[in-house]
């Protein structure tokens, strides 16, 4: 891997960025730049067939200045510790942005789960907390699914964790089935969040969306969950939907329930009665409203930057727009809501999950959406703010709230 | 005293029995002391002395015929002092098959003998209890080749299998399901035939019985309707000159069979061919029917004939006369099949043209129940002995693969675009290449097919749609529903269950039922028997597994084994693969394009590395309708588009091949696997998939020649001209002096290779 492409690299160059706008310290800047604890770990699996894999993971929990490290656990063939150690502190600031009282961390094992089957997957994730469980906990670090890994999993390695202390910790993992302690909401969390901050940044702007369009590019689980909730909650019309196949387009607005329904049952958005079809690239180009890139990364790019003409652009998904294009859309004065805001709705439902745990109390949906709601209002507030008082855009105005945030908890328990 | 009287009427049950065959009288007594002789060591001349000394004894002249009266009244007290009555009338049975049996031999061994004869003989044969004392094994041979020769195949190959497996008593049931015409000789075909062996193999009456299996396994009720209703058909309407039409050009067979529907139209059966029609139809019932063909050369060792001829569905219900009209028209459509451009052209490609090639047609009750207008089986598909589709090298390929369709078995066997039926490797079943629920919910099966009986016809149907309309009690076996992201199979049946989330894994059928087990089985078997291997359809419906059809090649044509071609000289080897290979052959490739891995890894920034895969789809787009191959790094199709070039299907979906090359460096090998999000894509558009590791032993690209052949990129679309150093647009013969490129791979030897070699 170039340098150019590691992702550890890369996630120095932005807190290096940050830290020079921010008029870090030395020694802060520092210790941001570097995980705070790694666990590399060893692992013997018994296959299914009686002969014995050796697997290798990794526990990153990346800082604890200002909580517990939080952060999913992956199970990709190609993973390695730098993918760890960058997402690890990409989840330090998303906890910082939406200020909830969590650090950052990331877990993962260098496996393909495409070649094992459902009891060999679970032997690998009781195998996993065997090996980190000694530093997992609701007070130190709790992991969640992530690439590859399930619900089920999670189900799995808390009661491998459970197994090993002898007594109750559902909160030690989050993303579990609901029956054993998953929270409600945690579904359409990650698309409601993100309808939430473009509410707040509607406002914020002047902009009334009633009626006003919304284009979505991947109409998977966040992108019909957004057209759901945009529609119902802001009143938005859904201009137009994409997946891998392709996309369709009706300027008349396209109804949304059973554009879902036709996803469902033919696996794709196309051929949906009533639209053009459109392909994705044109997709991104459209005069609309809210354009929330809610499948792959690095769509919107040097290239068509300057042909995106949505007034704001929600990103649901991860890193959907490049560097180079992030300037660009600056300057043309499109508002961005980044990623690691716009889909924090994910992680801050998790942290309800943990909140519940411990208290071993549950509460309704209702309960959930306000608590989100709150929680990703005050975090596009502080971002907005910060944006507009240094005059930079809002990727880089989230960096600085976060990177401030963890800095002054650094700061006040005296670790510079 | 009590005693000695049950003896005595004993005795003369037996002797009332034994009368009633006077001419076997001898023929039994002769059975009856070789078992006097095996079970209790009494031969024939202690018997005869004994008689001597009892004829002294009563002072009677030890005459001949004296001593024979006496030796048979002394065997018969035997018999009935030793053994039980059940026991002499499997003995007397015994006599009178051998009998049956004598004349069976002559019936199917006499010139010109007409159906009818053999089919009494038989019937004679067969209408004694078949007990557990048996004829000759011989003889039963003889007869059992002669009666399959008669009814079943004249087919060396099947002969030569079936006859260890279908008994005289079988034959006798096919003959009793048979229908024929009075004029004509006929057999029931080749697929009918293969049917009737496979559930032999699998069912067997005679061998080692398999009780799981015969609880599991049902056998589809099935009539044949044989080749010599065609034939009496074809010259009732003066239609002989059809058999001819094969010599013909493949346009001037074109044009000949667009006019036959027109002549079939109106084409009749005679009238007591119609009767008899009538008569199975009363028979049957109102069921849906399948109408399949089985021609002689159809689904025989050899030749796969694979969806070549029609299947038709008929709904069979109605009037007699709407049904009788439907069955006839159903008919028609599957005799017409046999003078299609396809099949004749697949003869001619094989050298079967000369062969008088004759249709039967093998009538199956659809299996399957209804629900509203809906019939349809709760599964269906197709399962291959030898799995050619081993994406993970965990998967053993000779298990076998099952493709699996919830509804009618149309959707296994057709390549059906983009829907995905579930592919389940035998020796891994749960194993799937995909992960997470949004990818499995994208690989699901999302139509299913079913026939309406109403409308008369086979319809396609969104499988959220069919389910939301009917109550299927089996549903909770076929799908696993989405909580939250947790996708999971119900726990048990009449769990509430969200539509809406669920998707069809077949989860439950695979874990808790006996499916998996039987056919692993099932296969196992069958190409043990075949001694190479096999495909089958079948059904399931209603907690049994149905047999639908058996043959030995595959419809999958990765399934024929393609031999590598030897000793080539390496300047004309382009590469040499060893791992992950299927079967395919692939020939007569003109253009390359080549993406070089290592320019392509050189490029550092995202944009640049992005429009790469912008300028693969453009060449895609140029090559359209050209053959062509696509090489390049690691996985195409990934998202992370450091592991390989972005792109979509559209992108690559002209290509024959696509390759993805490995090179070793810092040490690792990236993993390829094919690039398994969009493998299943590749499957359903025939896109061979190779992968090469050049640093690899054994493995082999030949970059010099990728590298320094003439790249006409820049030439054929000057608008790519700056990527020129990454991808190359190669003419083949250009570049090798006027050869192309043909690509073999042998997926059992685990090998493949791309040579450039003239025109085949």
């Amino acid at each position: 891997m170039t340098e150019m492409l590691n992702p550890f690299r890369i996630a120095q160059r932005e807190l290096d960025h940050a830290a020079e706008k921010l008029g870090l310290d030395d020694a802060t800047h520092e210790l941001l730049r570097w995980p705070m604890h790694e666990l590399k770990v060893t692992m013997p699996v018994k296959m299914d067939d009686g002969s014995t894999k050796i697997f290798h993971g990794f526990r990153i929990q990346y800082n604890t200045a200002r909580g517990p490290a939080k952060g999913g656990i992956r199970w990709h063939p190609d993973e390695t510790i730098d993918t760890v150690r960058a997402l690890a502190a990409w989840m330090t600031w998303k906890t910082s942005v939406v200020d909830i009282p969590l650090g950052g961390g990331k877990g993962g094992v260098i496996c393909n789960p495409k070649e094992l089957t459902d009891t060999e997957k679970e032997r690998l994730a009781r195998a996993y907390v065997r090996a980190v469980g000694r530093t997992l906990g609701v007070t130190r670090d709790v992991p969640a699914p992530d690439v590859y890994t399930t619900p089920q999993i999670m189900g799995w390695m808390m009661d491998e964790y459970e197994t090993l202390t002898g007594e109750h910790h559902p909160g030690v993992i989050t993303g579990k089935p609901i029956p054993i302690g998953g929270s409600q909401g945690r579904g359409d969390a990650t698309a409601r969040g993100g309808i939430y901050v473009v509410r707040e940044a509607a406002n914020a702007l002047n902009i009334d969306l009633k009626d006003a369009t919304m284009t979505i590019q991947g109409f998977g689980n966040a992108g019909q969950h957004a057209a759901r909730i945009g529609r119902d909650l802001l009143g938005m019309k859904l201009l137009a939907a994409s997946d891998s196949k392709g996309g369709v387009y009706n300027p008349k607005g396209i109804d949304v329930e059973a554009l879902i329904e036709h996803k469902i049952s033919t696996g794709q958005v196309g051929g949906f009665p009533d639209t053009d079809a459109i392909t994705n690239e044109a997709l991104l180009e459209l005069d609309t409203a809210v354009l929330f890139p809610a499948a792959l990364e690095n769509v919107i790019t040097a290239k068509n930057a300057s042909e995106i003409r949505c007034t704001i652009l929600c990103e649901l998904a991860n890193g959907p727009t490049t560097p180079e294009a992030d300037e660009i859309l600056y300057e043309k004065n499109v508002f961005v809501l980044p990623d690691f805001l716009a889909n924090a709705g994910g992680v801050t439902v998790s942290y309800l999950e943990q909140v519940q745990n411990t208290y071993n109390l549950y509460w309704n949906l209702e309960e959930i959406r306000w608590r989100l709601k709150d929680t990703m209002r005050s975090a596009f507030a502080s971002v907005f703010e910060m944006s507009r008082n240094t005059d930079v855009h809002m990727r880089d105005a989230a960096y600085l709230v976060a990177v401030a945030r963890v800095a002054e908890a650094c700061k006040l328990r005296g670790w510079v | 005293m009590e005693e000695d009287l049950q003896q005595l009427i004993k005795a003369y049950r037996m002797y009332q029995k034994m009368m009633r065959y006077p001419h076997l009288a001898e023929a039994m007594r002769k059975i009856f002391l070789s078992v006097l002789s095996e079970k209790i060591s009494l031969d024939e001349e202690q018997i005869r002395e004994d008689a001597l000394k009892a004829l002294q004894k009563e002072k009677i002249e030890p005459s001949e015929d004296n001593i024979h009266e006496y030796m048979d009244a002394m065997v018969d007290l035997e018999v009935v002092n030793h053994f039980g009555e059940e026991e002499i009338d499997q003995y007397i049975n015994l006599a009178r098959k051998e009998d049956r049996l004598e004349k069976l031999i002559k019936v199917v061994n006499t010139e010109g003998v007409t159906s009818l004869r053999i089919k009494k003989a038989l019937r004679d044969f067969c209408e004694i209890p078949e007990g557990n004392t048996f004829v000759s094994p011989s003889e039963a041979e003889g007869v059992r080749v002669a009666l399959i020769h008669h009814f079943i195949s004249n087919q060396l190959p099947f002969k030569g299998i079936a006859k260890n497996h279908i008994t005289i008593r079988d034959i006798d049931e096919i003959v009793e399901h048979s229908y024929w015409s009075p004029r004509y000789p006929g057999r029931i075909g080749g697929k009918a035939a293969g049917l009737v062996l496979a559930h032999r193999i699998i069912l067997p009456r005679l061998m080692e019985r398999d009780p799981e299996l015969e609880r599991y396994l049902a056998i589809p009720e099935s009539y044949y309707f044989n080749s010599g209703i065609f034939s009496d058909f074809m010259d009732y309407n003066n239609l002989q000159g059809f058999h001819t039409h094969k010599y013909k050009n493949r346009k001037d067979i074109e044009e000949a069979y667009k006019k036959i529907p027109a002549i079939m139209e109106k084409a009749t059966f005679p009238s007591d061919t119609v009767d008899t029609f009538r008569r199975f139809l009363a028979e049957v019932g109102e069921h849906p029917l399948i109408l399949r063909s089985s021609s002689f050369l159809e689904d025989n060792v050899g030749h796969a004939f694979s969806g070549k001829y029609d299947s038709v569905f008929i709904a069979n219900s109605g009037t007699p006369e709407e049904r009788l009209e439907e069955f006839i028209g159903g008919l028609k459509s599957v005799l017409m099949s046999t003078f299609g451009p396809a099949p004749i052209l697949y003869r001619k490609e094989r050298n079967l043209l000369d062969f008088d090639e004759r249709m039967s047609v093998l009538a199956q009750k659809v299996v399957g129940r209804r629900f509203g207008d809906y019939f349809f089986p709760f599964a269906a598909g197709v399962a291959f002995s030898f799995n050619a589709y081993t994406w993970s090298s965990r998967i053993n390929q000779d298990d076998g693969l099952i493709r699996l369709v919830f509804g009618l078995g149309t959707r296994a066997v057709d390549r059906v675009g983009t829907d995905y039926p579930r592919m389940i490797p035998v020796s891994h079943p749960l194993l799937r290449p995909e992960v997470g629920v949004s990818q499995i919910r994208k690989y699901s099966q999302k139509k299913v097919d079913v026939f309406d009986v109403e409308k008369k016809r086979l319809e396609r149907m969104a499988f959220l749609d069919l389910i939301r309309k009917i109550d299927h009690p089996d549903l909770h076996l076929a799908i696993s529903v989405n909580q939250d992201g947790n996708l999971a199979a119900p726990m048990f049946k009449g769990q509430k269950i969200d539509l809406n989330r669920s998707c069809l894994t077949f989860q439950n059928f695979l874990t808790k039922t006996p499916f998996l087990s039987a056919m692993k089985k099932i296969l196992e078997k069958l190409e043990n028997a075949y001694g190479r291997p096999v495909d089958v359809e079948f059904a399931v419906d209603d907690g049994k597994l149905f047999l639908l059809q058996c043959r030995t090649l595959s419809l999958r044509k990765e399934l024929e084994p393609v031999t590598l071609p030897e000793n080539i000289p390496k300047d004309q080897i382009l590469f040499i693969n060893s791992r992950g290979v299927t079967n395919a052959l692939v020939k007569d490739i003109e253009y390359l394009v080549y993406v070089d891995p290592r320019a392509y890894n050189r490029i550092t920034g995202y944009t640049e590395k992005a429009e790469i895969g912008h300028v693969v789809g453009e060449v895609n787009r140029f090559l359209d309708g050209k053959r062509y191959a696509l090489f390049g790094p690691g996985r195409w199709g990934s998202n992370d588009i450091n592991l390989g070039v972005k792109v979509g299907y559209p992108d690559i979906n002209k290509t024959l091949i696509i390759g993805e090359i490995a090179f070793e460096e810092n040490g690792s090998t990236p993993e390829p696997s094919f690039g398994t999000h969009f493998f299943n894509d590749l499957v359903e558009a025939d896109i061979i998939p190779i992968a090469i590791y050049p640093d690899q032993q054994g493995m082999f690209i030949d970059e010099k020649l990728l590298l320094t052949a003439e790249n006409r990129l820049a030439k054929e679309l000057p608008e790519h001209a700056r990527h020129a150093s990454v991808v190359h647009l190669i003419h083949v013969p250009a570049a090798t002096n006027g050869t192309l490129l043909h690509i073999y791979q042998n997926a059992k030897e685990q090998k493949g290779m791309g040579i450039f070699a003239p025109r085949s």
